[in-house]
């Protein structure tokens, strides 16, 4: 029986086995050139890979008796969401590594998923097994699947750029390239998510868009992304500008995911609040 | 009703102008270039900032203003990129979908007809607020409510919780279609997120009495623009899909952004 009280026994070695592998990445890709880098760099890439793998599955295994034991999908309680952006960031993390080589990607996103798994371990919230009627419907799953995996994508794309903004000199053209392609799919995922819901809602609510406050910063949200895409198009030169952007939208994404939960006056006639 | 017709061919007809006179006037070029993006996007932004900051309304004049501005640009981008051959494509049919999506909604929401409807068992109702103009009136659909149960979660689901939670709504209904004569009769269920057709209607269960008098209320929705903005976000999620697959193909070029 998987359940939040064996949490530990798959969250910890897991947490465990990312911050080895990312360490190993690290330590393969240290130095300024090939010379000065450990002489079995290939060898450290190869298990701090297998060594993050053995992370994601672990906590794949988690999810996945979880969501048996449970006989829904686990997308309700704050808790579950975490739980699925612990184990999207590190993957999408190691997906960024095996394609552009960049292992500080992988370390950052072990870093931030280790958080999420922090706060599941130490606060666990209250979980039941039911589901009320709103959410009785095909495009649950769907809507909030592809919502948490838009997350963990902009989320590895707001780390890259803090790092950009940070590290100025030493950022190659490269992360930007990474940054912009990161946010474009994560953007269109994004999209994918509300549209899926504005349908969910036609049928649940009878509109397709209310404006409804977890809709309204759902909207800012997109807005602000695709203004980061539209700054980069119209001024390639300005990327001060176009990060400010990418900043506000991770901090304005933080506030329909979640924040809205804190500003009661806010958010208080949310049709969303299930729990 | 007719009014939201004329407002949103105007538009279309200003779309259309903007884009025949920015040939000879170079200034109207502006409009659909990635700068005016910026610019409407942003603008748009704060609107919606603005709406969920309740610092104004969804009818005030700022919000309306920005939201028409958003859309002027979208529109003359898909105008610019349909003279233009469409390419690239993915950019092309999002912004198409999000135009057709965001154009639905905005003028389409002024034809919606809203009523609720409170029904009491087994007392055939035709009378419902028009939830627009806050009026009591009679629709051309009677609903009878025949029952009204609610499906409990099974006792072995429940952990700690001491009540038993509700899975599903269903009202039992007979509606009688009084626009054709003999009026059409229809005996079927309403559950949430199962809403029913009838009488050019789609009708939800939306909640009912906790205190045991047994009346449920019922929304009814006539939106005649759905299938419009049902197309919009069809392309929408087409152009997603474009992207993905032209991205999976096409390596980036650094070379190209440095």
């Amino acid at each position: 029986m998987m359940s939040w009280h064996n949490f530990g026994l798959f969250a910890l070695p897991a947490v465990l086995a990312w911050i080895g592998g990312a360490v190993c990445l690290l330590w393969a890709a240290w130095g300024d050139n090939q010379a000065a880098r450990h002489p079995k760099a290939a060898l450290l890439q190869r298990a701090g890979t297998l060594l993050y793998l053995g992370g994601l599955l672990a906590l794949a295994v988690f999810i996945g008796g979880f969501w048996l034991n449970l006989e829904r999908p686990p997308f309700r309680t704050m808790g579950e969401t975490r739980l699925w952006y612990a184990f999207f960031l590190p993957l999408c993390g190691i997906l960024v590594y095996k394609r552009y080589r960049y292992a500080f990607v992988p370390a950052f996103s072990a870093l931030l998923a280790t958080v999420f798994i922090a706060m599941n371990l130490f606060k666990p919230e209250i979980h039941d097994k039911t589901l009320m009627p709103a959410l009785q419907s095909a495009w649950f799953s769907p809507h909030v699947i592809i919502y948490i995996f838009a997350y963990a994508l902009l989320g590895v794309a707001f780390l890259l750029a803090c790092y950009r903004l940070l590290r100025r000199r030493a950022a190659t053209v490269e992360t930007l390239a990474v940054e912009d392609n990161l946010t474009r799919i994560g953007w269109v995922c994004l999209c994918i998510g509300m549209f899926f819901g504005a349908i969910w809602a036609k049928q649940a609510w009878g509109h397709f868009w209310t404006w409804d406050p977890k809709e309204t910063w759902a909207a800012a949200t997109f807005l602000c992304y695709g203004l980061y895409l539209h700054l980069r198009i119209a001024f390639p030169k300005a990327e001060t500008w176009a990060q400010a952007a990418q900043i506000a939208g991770f901090l304005l994404l933080q506030m329909c995911w979640y924040g809205l939960n804190f500003f009661p006056a806010l958010g208080r006639s949310s049709l969303h609040i299930y729990n | 009703m007719t009014a939201s017709i004329l407002l949103a061919a105007g538009f279309l007809l200003l779309l259309a102008a903007l884009y025949i006179l920015s040939e000879p006037v170079e200034a109207l070029r502006f409009f659909y270039s990635p700068a005016a993006a910026v610019f409407s996007t942003a603008g748009f932004l704060i609107a919606v900032l603005g709406l969920g900051l309740n610092l104004w309304g969804r009818q005030s004049a700022v919000f309306i203003s920005l939201l028409l501005f958003f859309l002027l640009t979208l529109g003359l981008k898909c105008l610019h990129a349909v003279a233009h051959g469409g390419r690239p494509w993915p950019a092309t049919v999002t912004h198409f979908g999000l135009f057709l999506f965001t154009f639905s909604l905005t003028f389409g929401s002024l034809r919606i007809e809203n009523y609720r409807l409170l029904a009491q068992p087994n007392r055939p109702e035709m009378r419902a607020l028009d939830l627009k103009s806050g009026q009591v009136r009679h629709l051309p659909v009677t609903i009878e409510l025949q029952s009204f149960d609610i499906r409990y979660h099974e006792i072995s689901d429940l952990n700690h919780l001491e009540q038993a939670v509700p899975r599903q709504y269903i009202a039992r209904v007979k509606i009688l279609d009084r626009r054709v004569e003999p009026p059409r009769v229809r005996e079927d269920s309403i559950l949430v997120n199962r809403p029913l057709r009838a009488g050019g209607f789609h009708i939800y269960n939306t909640s009912f009495d906790p205190y045991g008098q047994g009346y449920v209320t019922f929304l009814l929705v006539k939106d005649p623009w759905r299938g419009a903005t049902y197309a919009g976000i069809g392309l929408c999620l087409a152009g997603g899909l474009l992207l993905f697959i032209q991205k999976s193909r096409k390596r980036p070029r650094y070379d190209e952004l440095a």
